[in-house]
């Protein structure tokens, strides 16, 4: 047998190996159930539309709205109309939501992400199912169980329970008296550790009329203490 | 259309020589009917036929073909009524639909069929499969359509609702009413 006969061989192997764990290793489609008052559906493009009480289950995710297109094939979804994500402890509500590939989600309009006790809105989220990761891109809102904030940007990555908050980010707690602000900040509200947020970049606290500035601050959530880095500077309110 | 006009003239004439021969064999006995009693109405009642077939032809292809345990052909109406039934409907590209059901109406002017009674249908093409309560074949628009409950299975797809309509083929289906498409899974 010829040197390059042999090469040749063994590369057709090399294919049928690895197309044979291709097969082996690709994941089965979940079943697609679609439900609603009218639904048009087209075999050969497999684009479902759907009218009236829509409800498109797949896995564990359960979206409603009032009309709705999936393309079977291409796995795009299209929902209008008080839309409503829920899968796990996990809701997303909006105007409109489209959904690529069962798993990336682009919500807009009023849109609204509730996991557990915080909730995230902003006009636009991203959210990527496996990941278990938001963004609000611009004007963002987290909402925390003790408190609220805003930012332009926000990231949040659901099983760390942290979020990222990039400009102008304004932090209110009414339970706190507390007002803070900053260029950015870091909210980490894991039950296993302390609770905090780490504001950073022209960072400034007010609570109880004392202001507290510093180029990092830290506040703790389960108590009402604060951490001041970088020439920190505290100005209190004569009682 | 020339089938179904030489079927229609077939049937004229088998109607005109069974009342012919009824006239004959009841004039001896029977006074002179009145004459209110010979209305050609009462001449043209619907005659039955058994293990009959009907067939629609255009340019030499068939374009569907009927066959039952009986057909009652209505020359006033031009409607033949037929229980029991198979029929299958050749499509353009080579495949056909096979029918069965338990009572049909076929409108020989129109030649649109309408169907009931545990009406399934299955696809060659594709071996889909088709259950209604109710059914009709519209010629004209060359659609089909489904009501009283409806079930289409293709592949690992099934589609449910109150009513259907739908191309020739069945794969352009529009679902009205509880409407639910299942795709992957098994059925519930």
């Amino acid at each position: 047998m010829s040197r390059k006969l042999a090469t040749a061989l063994l590369a057709a192997l090399l294919l049928v190996m690895i197309a044979a764990a291709t097969a082996v290793s690709a994941p089965a489609d979940k079943p697609v159930e679609l439900t609603a008052d009218t639904i048009e559906y087209d075999a050969k493009t497999g684009v479902m539309t759907a009218q009236g009480a829509v409800k498109l289950v797949r896995d564990k995710a359960v979206l409603t709205g009032a009309n709705a297109r999936y393309n079977t094939k291409s796995k795009e979804a299209y929902v209008s109309g008080s839309v409503k994500v829920v899968r796990e402890d996990t809701t997303l509500t909006a105007n409109e939501v489209r959904s690529y590939n069962d798993n990336y989600l682009v919500a807009t309009g009023s849109a609204l992400l509730t996991k557990g006790e915080n909730s995230l809105a902003g006009p636009k989220i991203e959210h990527w199912v496996d990941r278990q990761y938001s963004l609000v891109p611009n004007n963002a809102r987290l909402t925390m169980p003790d408190g609220w904030m805003t930012a332009n940007r926000v990231e949040a990555f659901h099983t760390e329970d942290r979020a990222v908050a990039d400009g102008d980010v304004h932090i209110v707690s009414d339970k706190r008296s507390l007002d803070a602000t900053s260029d950015k900040a870091v909210y980490y509200g894991s039950k296993t550790e302390q609770g905090k947020v780490v504001m950073s970049g022209n960072a400034r606290a007010v609570q109880e009329g004392n202001v507290l500035t510093g180029k990092t601050l830290t506040i703790y959530l389960d108590d009402k203490a604060m951490d001041a880095q970088g020439r920190p500077k505290l100005v209190v309110k004569p009682q | 259309m020339k089938l179904s006009k030489s079927t229609y003239r077939a049937l004229a004439c088998t109607l005109l020589i069974i009342a012919g021969g009824l006239y004959y064999f009841n004039r001896e006995e029977l006074p002179p009917p009145p004459t209110q009693e010979a209305k050609p109405a009462e001449v043209s009642a619907a005659v039955t036929f058994s293990g009959s077939s009907i067939v629609e032809q255009q340019d030499g292809k068939k374009q569907w073909e009927v066959t039952a345990e009986s057909v009652q052909m209505n020359p006033d109406t031009n409607k033949a009524r037929l229980v029991n039934f198979k029929a299958i409907l050749y499509r353009a590209d080579g495949s056909k639909l096979d029918l069965v059901g338990r009572q049909a109406e076929i409108d020989t002017k129109t030649r649109d069929i309408d169907m009931a009674g545990d009406i399934k249908a299955v696809s060659s093409s594709d071996g889909a499969v088709f259950t209604s309560a109710t059914a009709r074949w519209a010629a004209k628009e060359r659609k089909f359509y489904g009501g009283g409950g409806i079930t289409l299975t293709r592949y690992d797809t099934i589609v449910t609702g109150d009513r259907i309509e739908g191309d020739e083929q069945l794969e352009r289906v529009k679902v009205m009413g509880n409407a639910r498409v299942l795709k992957g899974g098994t059925p519930q």
